[in-house]
Parts: C-alpha cells; structure tokens; sequence
C-alpha cells in the first residue's frame, strides 16, 4: 500500500473512532438525557475540539493524497459535504452554547440539538463514504448525484445503524456503563447488520472478507481484550475503546483497497506526482510524530490536573 | 448581470465566507496574545483585575474558536467546491503550506486546551504564559502559513507555467518553491501585522464603548485597564502594519504591474508620476482626482524618474475592477490616521497618565477600532480583487477554476446565509455569556 494512502486511511480511522464515541454519546444523550448527563461532558469539553480539527486533517489529507479525485469529488458530493459541514457548525456552537453559556438546569434543549446536529453529520458522512465505497447514488459517467439514494439506500441505512450500535457499545465500554449483555448485544446486533449488508449490496466488500479472513486478528485480538476487562469493570478497558474502533475501520479500508465505486476507480491512479508525494509524506510523518508529541504533552497536563484538583481558566 | 451565473455565485459565496472568517482569525490571533500580556501584569503586580480580564478574555476565546475552527473547515471546503480545478492544482504543487498548517492548528488548539483546564496543574509560575503564548504564536503562524498558500495564487511557482498554459499537464514540480514565492516574504509579515492591529483595534475599541458604559468605579477601572494593554498591542503592531505595507506596494510595481496600476489608477507607464487621489475611470480617462507630482515614482522607484506600470500595458480584459483604487486610497488614507492617532495618544499619556478617562481620547479609541475593522475587510479586498481576473496570476482565470454546475448555486446561497447569521450569532452568545457574569462578583 502506498504510504500516502495508509496515512490518509489512519487519519480516516482515528476520526470515525473519535465521532464514533461522540455519535454513541449523541444517541444516548436523546435516548436518555438525564442518565447520561453528568457521565459525558468531562470528556466532551476536552475532546471536541479536537475531533473537530482532525475532521480538517483528513480534508487537507484528501487533497494532499488524491489531487486527481479532487475534480471528480468537487463535482459530485458538494451538496451533501457542505451540509455536512453545516451540521458541524451547529454542532460546534450548541456544544460551546451548552457547556459554556447555560446554567447546569437549562442546558437540556442545547445538549439535545448538539445531539441531533451530531447524528445528522455522523449520518451525512456515513452516507458520503458508502456512496464511495458502493457506487449508491452516483452516476460516475455522467458525473451526476442522486440526493435521495445517496442517503436513504437501503446499504446505507443498515451501515448506519451498524455503526450506530457499534458506537453505543463503544460508550457504554469507554464511560464503564451497562451491563455485559447489553453491550455484547449491540456488538452482536452490529455485526449481524455489517455481514448481512455487505453480503446483499457490497459482494466486493463480502468476497474480500471471506478470502482473506486473517486481516482481522488484531481488531479481533484488541476485541477480546476489551472484553475480558470491560467483564472485570477493569478502567483499563477505556484505553483499548479508541484503538479498537479505529482497528476496524482500519480493516475495512484494508479490504476495500485499492478500489471505490464497486470496483470501478482504482485510487492509486489518483497520487499525486512523485516529488510532491515525496515532500507530503515527509512533512505527514514528522506532524504525525509531533501531534503524538502534544497529545501526551495533553494527557500527562490531565493527568496532573487531576492529581491537583485544578480549576478551570474560565 | 455578473451574479447570475454559476461563477458569480461561487465568488460571492467565497466573498461572504472570506470576510467573517477572517474577522473571526484575527480576534483569534490578537486575543491570546492580550491574554499573554493579561496573566504577565496579573503575575508581576498580583492585580485581581487583570486576572478577571485573562478569565473573561479566555471564555471570549474559547466561543470564537469554536465557531473559527468550524468556519475555517467551511472555507477549506468551499475552496475544494467552488474552485475545484483551482484545488487540483495546488494539491499538486503548492499544499505543503497547508498541510503544515494543520498540525500547527493541532498545536494551538490543543495548547488552547491546556490552558483552559490544566493550566493551574503546572508549579511553576509561567507556566501559563508559555502554554497561552505557544497557543497564541500558534495562531499567529496558522495566518501566515494560509497566507503563503495566497501569495502563490499572487506569484506562482515550482512548476513550468509555460508548459502547463500550453499542454495542461504539470511538469518540473517542486512543492517546496512556494514557501520562496516572491510574494510570500512582503505578504506574510503584512498579513501578521495587521491581524494583530485590526484584531487588537476592535477589542479596544469594544473596551472603550464598555469604559463609557461603566456604571461604578470597579467597571471603570477594570475596563480601563483593558483598553490599556489593548491600546499597546494596537500601538505596536500597526506600525509594523504600516511599514509591510509600504514595503508591499513597492514590490507589487514588479509582480503584479496591473493589480499595482489599477491600485494606483495609473493608465500609462510613465516615469514622473503622480500620486493620483480619488479619482473614476471614465471613457478612457480619469476624473475627479488631485494629482500629487512625482510622488508616486518616488515611492516605487526612490527617484521620481522612475517608471512605473500602465493599465494600457495590457490587455483590458485582464485589467482589475478598478474601484479597488478608491479602497486603497481609504485604506491608506485610514491607515496612517490610525497610526498618527494612536501616536498622538500615546504621546499625550506620556505627559499624562489619565488621558484615557479623557471622554474624548475613549470616543477616538473607539473610532480606531471601527477603522480596524474597515481596514481588515479593505485589505483583503484589495488584494483579491485586485487579483482578477485570475485566481492564479497569469495561470488560471476564477472563470476557468469555478464550480460551473447550476446545481451549485443553491450551495452558494445556502453558505452566503450560514456566514450571514454566524456572526450575529455569536455575538449575541457572547453577550448572553457576559450578561450572566457580574463584573462585581468575579473581582
């Protein structure tokens, strides 16, 4: 694989798994708002900012990795990316709204609409990249876009859902909530979901699996893990959340590549040229190494922080 | 009617996104640093007021990143949409500044992070000052890192231009040259300097409507002291604005003659030429304008036998919307009133420390900072405008780079709208927040 792509592909990974907690976290805020209330915003007012900014890693990953593409994607997808982007927006100023301006006691209606405008983007992305991966809802030949069918395919729906469960499970795993069967539930569910969905509208994807099963022991061995210590109620299992999800995302991409729209496009005839690639991979490995650098600058301030008791700047 | 196109729409929609969130960088650039100097005087002389400012200018930060960091997402977006050939290209050849920018952006808000909520963890006393000045140079460098992306549309560099304008194809590419397009070293320090005095300019001039709506002396004291340190940044930062500038105008006489002869209204390359104020371009020549003899050649050139561009030198469908020339001349003519006003005060608070309660001096502060804001939106005006028809000068017209589907005008409008209402929003958040914070009780 070339080295571009897996960076592009890691990037790709490390924000589905951070929106994947958001989005688990945004359902069970509208599912239940007053379990959940206290449990996520600690995390939520350190973490969303962050998430946000990779969502603009992987833009400028996009346009670094794949310049060929950019006409063709420019074309097709602006409608439902820029509403996506939209929806982020709202997301980002409800957040801040909710967590900075509110009194604890009238924060509900804004959380909730964070929540919404959370799941709607979650859900325009989604559709976004199975519309990439399936060929649902695009005419490549006429470079053309069918707004409906991009969204409300039936692939789509259960890709969703799928992920949706899987989320919710992430949650409950991450925040130490929930039972044991209840969350194997929701894995199970999602699983269910994944393997009928690829077998009936993504034969590409389906075929892929079932020839080279072996790509998925890391996600299955960090998977096991999880769980043994999730049983136990072990803290430790939280540190494995984030890994996991991106490990299957991470195994996803493995077997969709090197193609999109069922096989149509072939992504490595997209790079770009060979200095420029050259310089993009440099410069990629060394902000990679430095933004690992200011994350543990990042958790070993919160580690202090809770040692100390320390107040907020604001 | 030239917005009844799918081209049209994209500009427009580019215009509206360009000018609110750049108002929202700047606040982001100049804003951290006032925290900076905030936290320093609340260190040194343990002064409770400067510690509420830093408490209250950091809840203001945090409400406009949110909303910049989702903005600037939407302008990146944009770019890819509206000018996707545009895009292709600098994917190929000029995105290294973009993708460093990335990580520097990481840098500041996570640094931004830190300082919001670990920042007392830390034993040592600075700690603070070095977490909110890596956040706030971090800033500052994003600004500067997007602005060397522009000064390749300006210059373009690091492949063959011929070859491309000939055959399509990109070839002898070097990503790297972009970061030495000879517009970038006038561009960049130009770009940092008037974010700090524009960004500084408002926030001042915010403070010094807040001095005059003060309703005891804890309020009064407390906004003075803001309109203090806001008023020093502001003071620094726009002579540097206005040395870049100078320094900008000469260069562009040599890089870009038809943006530089459409700024300066001149029609013929002459030598001896006047600087022209005012003035409209009618019917082949200019009316209603004064004529300073020789000044014009002696600025570009050090002598007033120096020659300088003509609109005539080329052709006239390359020739800029020429009323970006009564924009410069406002801007200038603002900038420099700018400039001797604050020095005036700043020379008058030498002999007199109280000058600032001077009702007067509070009602010209905040007279500079509605130029501030004038200024920000003229300067990157100009610059763009002056820019077309090309989107790459010499290169690619905004024509050739546009999104010419229909289907994109609704988008268009859509964006024109989120930008519309994005600013007014936030504003009035911030008004709730502070509304609800009682002065009184923080100090």
């Amino acid at each position: 694989m070339d080295p571009l792509i897996a960076i592009n592909d890691t990037v790709l990974a490390v924000i589905y798994a951070l929106f994947s907690l958001e989005a688990g976290e945004a359902a069970l805020y509208l599912l239940s708002y007053k379990s959940y209330r206290d449990k996520f915003s600690k995390y939520l007012s350190v973490s969303w900012e962050i998430s946000g900014t990779f969502v603009v890693f992987y833009l400028v990953m996009l346009e670094v990795t794949y310049p060929g593409l950019l006409v063709p994607v420019g074309t097709l997808y602006s409608t439902p990316i820029i509403l996506a982007a939209i929806f982020i927006i709202a997301r980002n100023a409800f957040l801040a709204y909710s967590e900075y301006v509110k009194a604890p006691s009238e924060k509900v209606h804004d959380t909730k609409i964070y929540a919404a405008t959370t799941l709607i983007a979650a859900f325009l992305f989604i559709s976004i990249l199975d519309s990439a991966i399936s060929g649902f809802g695009v005419s490549l030949n006429g470079l053309s876009l069918n707004f409906l069918i991009l969204l409300l395919n039936p692939y789509n729906i259960c890709i969703f859902f799928a992920i949706l469960l899987l989320a919710i499970a992430a949650v409950l795993i991450f925040f130490n909530l929930g039972s044991l069967k209840r969350t194997l539930t929701c894995i199970l569910l999602s699983a269910a979901l994944f393997i009928t969905s690829f077998w009936t509208y993504n034969p590409y994807t389906f075929n892929a699996i079932l020839s080279k099963p072996y790509y998925g022991i890391v996600s299955l061995l960090i998977f096991v893990a999880l769980i043994v210590l999730y049983a136990k109620r072990d803290p430790k299992a939280k540190y494995l959340v984030i890994p996991w999800l991106a490990s299957n995302s991470l195994l996803f991409q493995a077997y969709q590549y090197p193609y999109l729209f069922s096989g149509a496009i072939n992504v490595t005839h997209f790079l770009p040229q060979q200095l420029s690639a050259y310089y993009d991979l440099v410069i990629s490995v060394i902000g990679i190494v430095f933004l690992a650098v200011m994350v543990a600058v990042l958790l070993y301030a919160h580690r202090i922080s809770s040692k100390k008791g320390a107040k907020r700047a604001y | 009617m030239v917005f009844l196109n799918p081209t049209g729409f994209d500009r427009l929609a580019m215009g509206f996104s360009l000018s609110v969130h750049i108002l929202l960088a700047v606040l982001g650039i100049a804003i951290p640093a006032l925290i900076f100097i905030s936290d320093y005087l609340w260190i040194k002389n343990k002064d409770r007021f400067y510690f509420v400012l830093s408490r209250r200018l950091t809840t203001a930060l945090i409400v406009l990143f949110a909303v910049g960091t989702a903005s600037g997402m939407l302008v990146a977006i944009n770019l890819l949409f509206l000018w996707p050939k545009f895009m292709a290209l600098v994917s190929n050849v000029s995105i290294l500044p973009v993708l460093i920018e990335v990580f520097v952006f990481f840098l500041e808000a996570i640094f931004l992070t830190i300082y919001i909520f670990y920042r007392d963890a830390f034993t040592f006393k600075y700690a603070r000052l070095i977490i909110i000045g890596i956040a706030g140079a971090a800033a500052a460098a994003s600004g500067g890192l997007i602005t060397v992306l522009n000064s390749f549309m300006n210059t373009p560099v690091g492949f063959n231009i011929q070859n491309y304008l000939q055959t399509g194809n990109l070839t002898n590419v070097n990503p790297i040259a972009v970061f030495s397009s000879p517009a970038a070293h006038i561009e960049v320090p130009h770009v940092i300097a008037t974010s700090y005095f524009a960004g500084g300019a408002m926030i001042m001039g915010y403070f010094a409507l807040m001095f005059l709506l003060s309703r005891n002396k804890k309020q009064k004291t407390y906004h003075l002291k803001a309109v203090k340190i806001s008023f020093a940044l502001t003071f620094i930062a726009v002579f540097f604005a206005i040395i870049t500038g100078i320094l900008s105008i000469e260069s562009l006489s040599h890089i870009q003659p038809e943006k530089y002869a459409a700024i300066e209204l001149n029609l013929n390359s002459i030598s001896y030429a006047p600087e022209i104020i005012g003035g409209i371009y009618q019917n082949g020549s200019i009316k209603d304008y004064i004529a300073i003899p020789n000044l014009q050649s002696i600025l570009d050139n050090g002598t007033a036998s120096g020659t300088v561009p003509g609109l005539n030198q080329f052709p006239v469908n390359t020739w800029p919307p020429l009323f970006i020339h009564l924009l410069f001349d406002g801007m200038v003519l603002l900038g420099f009133l700018s400039g001797i006003i604050l020095l005036v005060i700043a020379y008058l608070y030498l002999k007199n420390r109280s000058i600032f309660e001077n009702r007067s001096v509070i009602y010209t502060l905040m007279f500079v900072g509605v130029i501030g804001f004038g200024l920000l939106q003229a300067g990157w005006m100009v610059d763009e405008i002056g820019r077309q028809p090309w989107i790459i000068y010499n290169v690619m017209t905004v024509a050739q780079a546009a999104n010419q589907s229909v289907s994109i005008i609704p988008l268009a409008i859509l964006i024109i709208i989120i930008y519309a209402t994005i600013l007014p929003l936030t504003f009035i958040a911030l008004r709730k927040i502070f509304s609800r914070r009682h002065l009184e009780n923080e100090l």
